[in-house]
């Protein structure tokens, strides 16, 4: 009963989106107003039967509904109840439900907060975010139906993978998604602007909050993506260039040019074609990364089950929607035309500059995802394109942005001299160069020379825009705001960088077998073994261990490491224990056990780790406040008129 | 007297520098080890490196490397083992050839060849 | 003005490689060992500790090396048809019994039949390092001059038994 319920609401939505797309359209090229007027009412209708189906796959894994083949294989009567709702995105059809869930909303938000948009601009750019829907709900009803009845339904289902059952799967996946798709609203903005020629300043003012929530969004779901990792995966690693992660990484350096060139179209009236263009590049890759995961043509570890009849519609549909979108941008863009230069050394160079570093590095991350597919399409064998060739081709591309980012925000618009910038730099240069030399040195003794370079851009990074937030406090709201906004974004990349820097470089390992009260050193810490019982879970059993930790002969704190064995799962699954503090962590996870008071551990001590995830947390706040106070400048414009 | 002194002091600062020394080549062959291991790739848990997985293959071949550093092979030797057996696909570092040249030189020529095109689009015709 | 087909163009040419892409199995490796020797080695045979075959041994006709274990459930599934081409054909079949247990092993071919002229025991797996061997059970076809001509991953069946002939009978033509 449910499934069918949730089936014909699923439909609905289809045929809502349908309707979406199709009476605008017809109203748009007969230019008779009453077909796209109303076309907000669509889109809520829309929303509505989703919502109403996605909560019906929702009751269905609360209430143990294993008639439903999804639920029987994604849940079990035993999994904790937040699990079961995270249960529900777990797989690829349950996934995609949330995406389009997702896209209405973002659909929804921008019916509810646009109220200053045309009809006629709104009608294009709910076609555009109406047709991406009905390619996804097309897909899920005719390929990945999350209601097929399983009979005769089991008494038990299989269970949620147990590496998914921590509360990192509550929060990475939808924060990520809501990044995905949001990029989904840029896009449709700018089709929709290419459509009516028209790519001005207003235009980029009213997308510019839209690319900035989804930029926001990307980059929380992939820290928390990152962070989650680390604490769950028991070695230590938080980013493996991965397939699906170069997925999620592309559009975010994609979507992080695109902010800039947004700004660039909103000041100076120029670049229009490129933020256009841009905006179509974010959310194309962001289909493409949804092909690369269910497909089966990569391999990852992220992948959900590999189908290539799948892959043939998705494959399909970013053809056409992509293909479509660049054909309309091919033809339009020549008549979008713009006037403004500017000198050599300006921001809008330094800009530019930025937009370049940023889309080669893009580039180079699908080069290097694609390339081992290249090959083997070429008949060329098996190739394997890993970390090594990431981190040795993108540093060089990293690096010099950051030299870039706080010569910019000093660099006045439209023209400026080189000396008066000097000038205004030199003593953020001498400090960074100091300290990017001096505090390695003391503390590290590097022998490699691009941990003195990363840590005095870093430190230029982080001091470049801080500077200027002081400059600005005697500066209206508004001004103040967005320098404070740029500081935290800014600043979030140096810290970022220092935290890789010094975690790549200075990690210690060590692996040894290890016995009761035996000790051993490492970093600044004495590590001293305990023992290792036995523990009970809600729907595990669990070997933990004990571990006591001294610094300087004094006792700082236990760790638990465990091995834990899910009732329906045979592998057992290591859980780490980690003791964070600011300049590092002690990471240590168990091994093998040789006897029973006996076992082999690996300890880590990894230097700035919490520098990655602060950096992170530094550029979503930026993020945050830049969006807050386009919403105020705007509001104060709306008053005051 | 002195001759014997200055024996002394020679023969422990031998010690220590060889102690050292000896030490640093233990770290060196464990840094070496840590290394090689997070660039080959595992064929059995195919998206993990020697270093983090945890399958059977994985621990056998983490051996392999181990007896080979301390037979004295090079790292280049050890690269050429794993690729003669399992082919390219085991190395996560790319060799350097015909096949990849344009993987590894492809950035920096798109970046040079933008950089020249923009200069002249932007700055070239607006005099 | 046809510039700004450029991004279109790129696209169209990256779905075609991703099409091409749908076709083929990414995590199949093809064994880096075709065409080459047979790697030297020397082993115990499963059945007598101290006999021992060498690579030299086997070299002269050509044969078939099956990789198998008893904790290899793929290969309790194979095994039938292994007995079943060691009775019909010619075939010279060795077994590489790989990180096993002797006993168990013994047991197994005792229960399921034996279809190896001699099954080599290799308890450390060094010598199936030696031949590139990632799991079990894979299959890799020699000729008469000790060249690995072929291997293949996964259960042996009568389609890529089929295969392997053909290719060893072009072999012989040449």
């Amino acid at each position: 009963m449910l499934s069918l319920i949730g089936y014909i609401l699923l439909c609905a939505s289809l045929l809502a989106a349908l309707v979406q797309v199709v009476s605008p359209t017809i109203g748009l090229l007969l230019d008779e107003s009453k077909y796209y007027n109303k076309v907000r009412v669509f889109a809520y209708i829309q929303f509505v039967f989703m919502f109403c189906s996605y909560m019906a796959l929702t009751f269905a894994f609360l209430s143990n509904d294993f008639s439903i083949l999804y639920v029987a294989n994604n849940s079990n009567t035993s999994l904790p109840l937040m699990y079961k709702i995270a249960a529900v995105w777990g797989g690829h059809e349950g996934s995609l439900m949330l995406w389009v869930l997702i896209l209405n909303v973002w659909t929804m938000s921008v019916c509810i907060l646009n109220k200053a948009l045309s009809f006629k601009f709104l009608a294009r750019v709910l076609v555009v975010l109406g047709a991406v829907s009905v390619g996804f709900l097309a897909f899920i009803v005719f390929t990945s139906n999350p209601f097929i009845e399983l009979t005769p339904p089991p008494l038990q289902g299989r269970d949620l993978n147990p590496l998914l059952q921590d509360p990192g799967m509550m929060i990475h996946p939808p924060m990520l998604y809501m990044g995905y798709v949001g990029f989904c609203v840029a896009f449709a903005f700018s089709i929709a602007g290419l459509m009516a020629e028209n790519l001005n300043s207003e235009w980029a003012e009213k997308v510019r909050p839209w690319v900035l929530s989804a930029w926001v969004f990307l980059t929380a779901g992939i820290g928390l993506g990152s962070w989650w990792a680390y604490n769950e995966l028991g070695w230590g690693g938080w980013w493996f260039w991965d397939p699906v992660e170069n997925a999620s990484f592309m559009p975010w350096l994609v979507g992080t040019a695109l902010i800039h060139s947004v700004i660039v179209t909103q000041k100076r009236n120029i670049f229009q074609n490129w933020t256009a263009l841009l905006a179509i590049v974010a959310f194309s890759l962001s289909l493409l990364g949804t092909f690369l995961v269910r497909s089966g043509v990569l391999v990852s570890v992220h992948a959900f089950a590999n189908d290539p009849e799948r892959g043939i519609f998705i494959l399909c549909f970013l053809s056409l929607t992509v293909g479509l979108s660049l054909l309309i941008f091919a033809i339009k863009a020549h008549k979008i035309k713009t006037k403004g230069g500017f000198d050599i050394f300006s921001r809008e160079t330094l800009l530019l500059i930025n937009n370049i570093f940023l889309l080669v590095a893009a580039f180079t991350v699908l080069l290097g995802t694609l390339y081992p597919l290249i090959i083997d399409a070429l008949n060329l064998g098996k190739l394997s394109v890993g970390p090594p060739y990431f981190n040795i081709v993108l540093a060089p591309l990293i690096l010099p942005l950051l030299l870039f980012m706080t010569i910019a925000i000093s660099t006045a618009w439209k023209s400026d001299k080189p000396l008066l910038v000097f000038n205004r730099l030199k003593k953020i240069a001498l400090i960074a160069v100091i300290s990017g030399i001096a505090f390695p040195l003391y503390f590290y003794m590097p022998n490699e020379m691009v941990v003195f370079i990363a840590t005095i851009l870093s430190i230029w990074t982080i001091l470049g825009p801080l500077d200027i937030v002081i400059k600005h406090i005697t500066k209206n709201t508004s001004l103040l705001l967005r320098a404070v906004s740029v500081f935290f974004a800014h600043a979030g990349v140096g810290i970022l960088m220092l935290g890789i820097v010094y975690s790549s470089y200075f990690s210690l390992q060590k692996e040894l077998v290890m016995q009761t009260n035996e000790f051993v050193n490492i970093g600044p810490y004495k590590v001293q073994y305990k023992n290792v019982d036995l523990q009970k879970g809600p729907n595990y059993v669990s070997l933990m261990g004990n571990l006591d930790i001294f610094k300087n002969e004094v006792f700082i704190t236990r760790l638990f490491p465990e091995k834990r064995i899910y009732k329906l799962q045979s592998k057992p699954m290591t859980e780490a224990a980690i003791h964070s503090t600011l300049f590092h962590d002690l990471y240590i996870s168990l091994g093998e056990p040789l006897q029973r008071d006996r076992w082999g551990v690996r300890i880590y001590y990894k230097p700035f780790m919490s520098f990655l995830w602060i950096g992170i947390l530094f550029m979503f706040v930026g993020g945050i406040i830049s969006i807050s106070t386009s919403v105020i400048e705007k509001r104060k414009i709306q008053n005051t008129s | 007297m002195k001759k014997k002194i200055t024996y002394t002091v020679f023969s422990i600062l031998l010690f220590c520098i060889s102690s050292i020394a000896s030490s640093n080549s233990n770290q060196l062959l464990e840094n070496r080890y840590a290394e090689i291991l997070t660039k080959l790739r595992c064929l059995v848990c195919q998206n993990q490196s020697l270093a983090d997985s945890d399958a059977d293959l994985a621990q056998d071949l983490r051996e392999k490397v181990r007896s080979m550093l301390e037979r004295g092979k090079t790292d280049e030797e050890i690269y050429n083992f794993m690729e003669e057996r399992y082919g390219s696909f085991a190395l996560y570092e790319p060799p350097f050839n015909k096949k990849t040249i344009f993987l590894w030189i492809a950035p920096s020529i798109l970046l040079l060849f933008v950089l020249i095109f923009l200069y002249y689009r932007f700055f070239r015709s607006q005099e | 003005m046809k510039r700004f087909y450029i991004p279109f163009i790129i696209f169209s040419g990256l779905i075609v490689f991703l099409a091409s892409g749908l076709h083929n199995d990414p995590s199949v490796i093809p064994s880096a060992l075709i065409g080459k020797k047979i790697p030297e080695f020397s082993l115990s045979t499963l059945h007598d500790k101290n006999k021992e075959i060498s690579s030299e041994d086997l070299t002269g006709e050509p044969f078939l090396l099956n990789v198998w274990a008893t904790w290899c459930a793929a290969c309790k599934e194979e095994h039938e048809f292994l007995v079943d081409i060691a009775k019909r054909s010619k075939i010279i079949i060795y077994g590489l019994n790989y990180k096993d247990n002797r006993t168990a092993a013994l047991q197994w071919l005792q229960e399921l039949g034996n279809p190896y002229k001699e099954s080599l025991y290799d308890s450390a797996g060094n010598v199936s390092i030696d031949w590139g061997v990632y799991g079990a059970p894979e299959t890799f076809l020699v000729d008469a001059q000790g060249v690995i001509r072929f291997k293949h991953i996964g259960l042996l069946n009568e389609e890529v038994y089929q295969n392997m002939i053909k290719k060893l009978l072009i072999n012989r033509q040449e």
